[in-house]
Formats: C-alpha cells, sequence, structure tokens
C-alpha cells in the first residue's frame, strides 16, 4: 500500500474542490440547476491546464474535443477569412467558456482559440461527459439537457440575427430602388 | 448573441512551427532513448507483467458493473466491493460444484512400478475394442497390429513425461502464485481509481497535442472494452451452454470440462480444439463417459451456435485477426508465460491492433482536415 502511495500521487482535485473552481462552474450554463454535490462530481472530471500569453488552445480546422472555462487569463477566439487574414470573433473572460459545441461532436473547429495572457483553463471533454453519463446517468443526463438549451438559445439567436439581416437586406434593396 | 468582430493587421493565431531536420532527430533520439528505458523497466519488472495483465483484464470486465450499481446511488469504493464480494461467492459457488469432479481425480490411486492405473486399464481396454475392429476391416493388407503397438508406445512414452512434468508444473504455479495475488489487488486499485490515475497520466500530456492524446486514449479505451467485455461475455454464455449439453450426454464432471472450453474458447481457432480435447480425452479414459462420437457432435454443435449466433451478438465487430497472427501470437505467448501466456497474448494481440488501428485513423483524418483547412 505503501508503495502504491508513493508511486502515484492523487490530483488535487479529490475531495473538495478549490471555491473558485466551484464558483468558475456555477457560471457555467452547461451546469445550470446542479447541486454543490453534483458540481463537486463535475469539478473532479476537469482537466486544469495552463497556457502562456500567445499560446494556441486549439485551431481552427482541428477535431474538436471538448469545452474550456476559463478559471484565470484571457482567450481569444479568432476565424481565418478566406483571404488568409484573421478576425478576432470575442475575447473570452474569466469565468466564461468556449468550444461547448464540441462536446457533441468531434467536427473541425470553427474558430481557432488562443491565450491573451497567461491563462488557467478548465477543460471539460466528450470522454469525461460519456463517463459522466455511465456513471452517474441522472447528472449526466441534467447536463446534457443544458446543453440541449444552450443550443436552442444559440439557434434561436442565429435565426433572429438572420431575420434581422434579411430586414436590412431588403429595406436597403428598397430605398435603392425607391432612388433610382 | 452576436459576435464582435474585429480585424487585425497583426497574426493572432501563431503559424504552426514545424521542427527542423535537427529537432526531428533530437526528438527520435529522445522518444528513442524513453521506450529504450521503459522496455528495460519493463524488463526487469516482467514478474509484475502477468498479475498486471491479469489485473487489467479484470479491470475492463468488471468496470461495468461497478458503473452500474454506483449508477443506482453507491459510491464508487461501496460499488467495486459489492462486485469483489459477488465475484468472491461465485467463484466459491463454481469452486464448490467443481470440487467433487477434482476431489475424484485427486483421489486416483497414482500408478506404481508395473501397476496400471484404472485410466490406463481403461485406456487399453478402448485400443484392444479399436484394434480388433480395426483387424476385422476389410482393409487387411495393414499391420493394425503393429500400428497400434506403435500408438501404444507413443501414449505411454507421453504419459510418463507428462506425469514426469506434472510436478514440475505443479511448482511453478505454486512459485507464481505469489505474483498472481497481486491481480485481484491491482484490480481492486485499477477500479475504485482508474480515472484519477487516468487523469493524472493525461495531466502529463504536453498543450499541443493534449485533445489528440485525450481522445485517441478513449478510442482505444471503448475498443479494447467492447473486445474483452465481449469475449468474457462469448465464454461465459459458451460454458453455460455445453455445461448444460455435457450433463444432458451424461458426461462426468461437465461443468469442469465447460469452465476449460469456455475459458479456452478465448483463444480464436486453436482455443475451441484445445477446450474439446480436454474433454475428449477424459472421456477416451473414463468408462462413464458417453461415446467419442456423441460427444464430438456436442462439441461441434455448440461450436456451430457459437459462431453462427453467440460470437456475431455478443462480441459484434470483432477485431479479426490474421490466422497467422494468431498462431504466431499464441506461440510466443505460450513460450513466454505456458497456458495462462497462451490465454492472455490474444486479448493483448488485439489491444495492440486497436491502438495501431486508431492511430492510423487519427492521422488520416488529421491529414484530411489539414488538408481542407489550411
Amino acid at each position: 500500500m505503501d508503495a502504491e502511495a508513493a508511486l502515484w500521487t492523487p490530483p488535487k482535485l479529490e475531495g473538495d474542490a478549490e471555491p473558485d473552481i466551484l464558483a468558475a462552474l456555477k457560471q457555467v450554463p452547461l451546469f445550470d440547476h446542479l447541486s454543490g454535490r453534483d458540481l463537486k462530481k463535475i469539478a473532479r472530471l476537469l482537466h486544469e491546464r495552463r497556457y502562456q500569453p500567445g499560446e494556441v488552445i486549439f485551431r481552427e480546422g482541428d477535431p474538436g474535443a471538448g469545452m474550456y472555462i476559463v478559471r484565470k487569463g484571457k482567450v481569444n477566439i479568432v476565424i481565418r477569412r478566406p483571404d488568409g487574414s484573421e478576425q478576432l470573433v470575442a475575447p473570452i473572460e474569466e469565468r466564461q467558456f468556449f468550444g461547448e459545441m464540441a462536446l457533441l461532436e468531434s467536427a473541425p473547429r470553427s474558430a481557432s482559440a488562443v491565450a491573451a495572457d497567461k491563462s488557467e483553463l478548465l477543460g471539460f471533454f466528450e470522454p469525461d461527459l460519456e463517463s459522466l453519463i455511465e456513471r452517474d446517468s441522472k447528472l449526466g443526463s441534467k447536463v446534457v439537457w443544458n446543453l440541449a438549451r444552450l443550443m436552442a438559445t444559440r439557434l434561436r439567436g442565429t435565426t433572429e440575427m438572420i431575420r434581422k439581416l434579411k430586414q436590412e437586406a431588403s429595406s436597403t434593396s428598397a430605398t435603392g430602388s425607391e432612388g433610382m | 448573441m452576436k459576435p464582435r468582430l474585429v480585424e487585425t493587421a497583426a497574426r493572432l493565431v501563431p503559424l504552426e512551427e514545424m521542427p527542423s531536420l535537427g529537432e526531428r532527430v533530437v526528438q527520435s533520439i529522445v522518444v528513442a532513448l524513453v521506450l529504450t528505458g521503459a522496455g528495460v523497466v519493463a524488463w526487469k519488472l516482467s514478474f509484475l507483467t502477468t498479475p498486471l495483465a491479469l489485473a487489467i483484464l479484470g479491470f475492463y470486465v468488471l468496470s461495468p458493473l461497478v458503473n452500474l450499481i454506483e449508477n443506482r446511488g453507491a459510491s464508487r469504493g461501496v460499488a467495486v466491493l459489492i462486485v469483489f464480494g459477488g465475484g468472491l461467492l461465485v467463484l466459491i459457488g463454481i469452486g464448490l460444484l467443481l470440487w467433487p469432479s477434482l476431489e475424484h481425480w485427486l483421489q486416483q490411486k497414482p500408478s506404481q512400478a508395473g501397476e496400471k492405473s484404472a485410466f490406463e486399464i481403461q485406456l487399453g481396454k478402448r485400443m484392444d475394442g479399436w484394434e480388433q475392429a480395426a483387424m476385422a476391416s476389410r482393409y487387411r493388407q495393414i499391420d493394425w497390429h503393429g500400428a497400434f503397438n506403435q500408438l501404444r508406445d507413443l501414449m505411454e512414452r507421453q504419459r510418463k513425461g507428462l506425469t514426469e512434468t506434472l510436478p514440475q508444473v505443479a511448482m511453478g504455479a505454486l512459485s507464481s502464485a505469489g505474483t498472481l495475488v497481486l491481480a485481484p489487488i491491482m484490480t481492486l486499485f485499477l477500479l475504485i481509481d482508474g480515472a484519477r490515475m487516468h487523469k493524472a497520466i493525461v495531466a502529463q500530456v504536453p498543450n499541443r497535442h493534449f485533445e489528440t492524446v485525450l481522445t485517441l486514449l478513449h478510442r482505444v479505451d471503448r475498443q479494447i472494452a467492447a473486445y474483452l467485455r465481449g469475449a468474457a461475455s462469448e465464454s461465459g454464455i459458451v460454458a453455460a451452454l455445453l455445461a448444460l449439453v455435457l450433463a444432458a450426454l451424461g458426461m462426468p464432471s461437465a461443468l469442469l470440462f465447460a469452465c476449460i472450453y469456455g475459458v479456452a474458447n478465448v483463444i480464436p481457432l486453436v482455443g475451441p480444439v484445445m477446450g474439446a480435447g480436454a474433454g475428449l480425452l477424459y472421456a477416451l479414459m473414463d468408462p462413464s463417459a458417453p461415446s467419442l462420437g456423441v460427444l464430438a457432435v456436442g462439441y461441434l454443435g455448440v461450436y456451430v451456435i457459437d459462431a453462427m449466433l453467440i460470437n456475431p451478438m455478443v462480441v459484434g465487430k470483432n477485431l479479426n485477426l490474421h490466422p497467422l497472427t494468431i498462431i504466431v501470437g499464441i506461440s510466443i505467448g505460450g513460450s513466454l508465460a505456458g497456458i495462462l501466456g497462451m490465454l492472455v497474448s490474444i486479448p493483448f494481440i488485439a489491444i495492440g491492433k486497436a491502438i495501431i488501428n486508431t492511430l492510423w485513423d487519427a492521422v488520416r483524418r488529421q491529414q484530411a482536415h489539414r488538408r481542407g483547412y489550411v
């Protein structure tokens, strides 16, 4: 037993998760309506990763594996335009998250993520979600349900945006034809 | 939420740096050194190989049960203890069922010099019967008497060899029993802390390769789990079916021979022959056993049902190992660790194939993505 303990030291997250990790998880809609006990279970699954400024977290086109929550620091989400130039889509601040689409399918990443500052991220990946569903299906289904709700909200937002763009385009074309 | 697009002149995503030739050489040397070091350590700790291999097999086979109990609200530790306790009870139950057959064997008088055992007498009677039948057949030009005398000599040599080897085999098994006891202890730790150990190991992977390694490990894990659980379920079902068939045919120690066949069935191609061979050899020497023909039909029937129904349903998409790979694998496993090595070699070759398949698939996907996106 002593030899086992000497060979392998358990990671810090076992038992009580650090308070700031639980606080970060509470900010993520994916973990809405979860009890403190449930959040601790999720916290045990998370992977802590540290990045230097300018270090790439993932690249556009790489197969996605899961989502990240910014524990400390800042992350830039950048897309590449057809002409090769880059656009900063959004800076992700502390306690915000990104990459959650990859929890559902390992499709290519639609943007790159780069650490803007020295950053600490918490990763929650598809294998972790699968493991959660296998070992605690009740909690797993709550997370999947939240993920579905999040996707529905995103879809509604995108539909609304398309509707507005269409309206703008039609009003612009109407103004143009009046001008002629 | 409308995305805020900010156009920038400076490069936000650093270009992926391709290592120079020198860096590649250094990387290759480091990898070779690490692999050599790992090989040396594995060689030095080779006494742990068999219990570790058994522990990994045990972990994969038992973890779905542990997960199921954990899913019902029990803590991981309690779930593991329930599965271990249940497994122990099943083993004790099988032991109690097998004990009468084993006791019968153990009580067989060892043959003294010049004295024949009951088995030898029975074998002699059967061979005499076959010789008379052969001599009465229409192929009378064959020297049946000489042929059967040669066969008797051959079997006697084999019997003597086996009798002399058995004590050595028993001593070997006893000496390795100490390390084999480690297997259930290792399985226990893997079941309780496997997820934490996995997490601690992947935490060491550099950021650049983290997602790839995590995904690859997950895919390999799924493939191995599916294969091993399939193989274990298949063996269990086949053993239960054969026990019923053998008992119906009136075979003594039906459960024992069904268990032997079930375990041997893990080895493709050769396994069923070995398993059936044990039962047929016993029947050759025991007057109370059914005739060899009836038994062979029973074994063949179970083999066909396994190949046509049980294997496709339980194992599903198996790893389709080439027959030559199986034969070479069994030979290497047998030369390294005897019968246990033969049993464990095929699952480990399958695991190796799963890893290579997954890595190859990942490399092809990565190349396809690069072609589409860069």
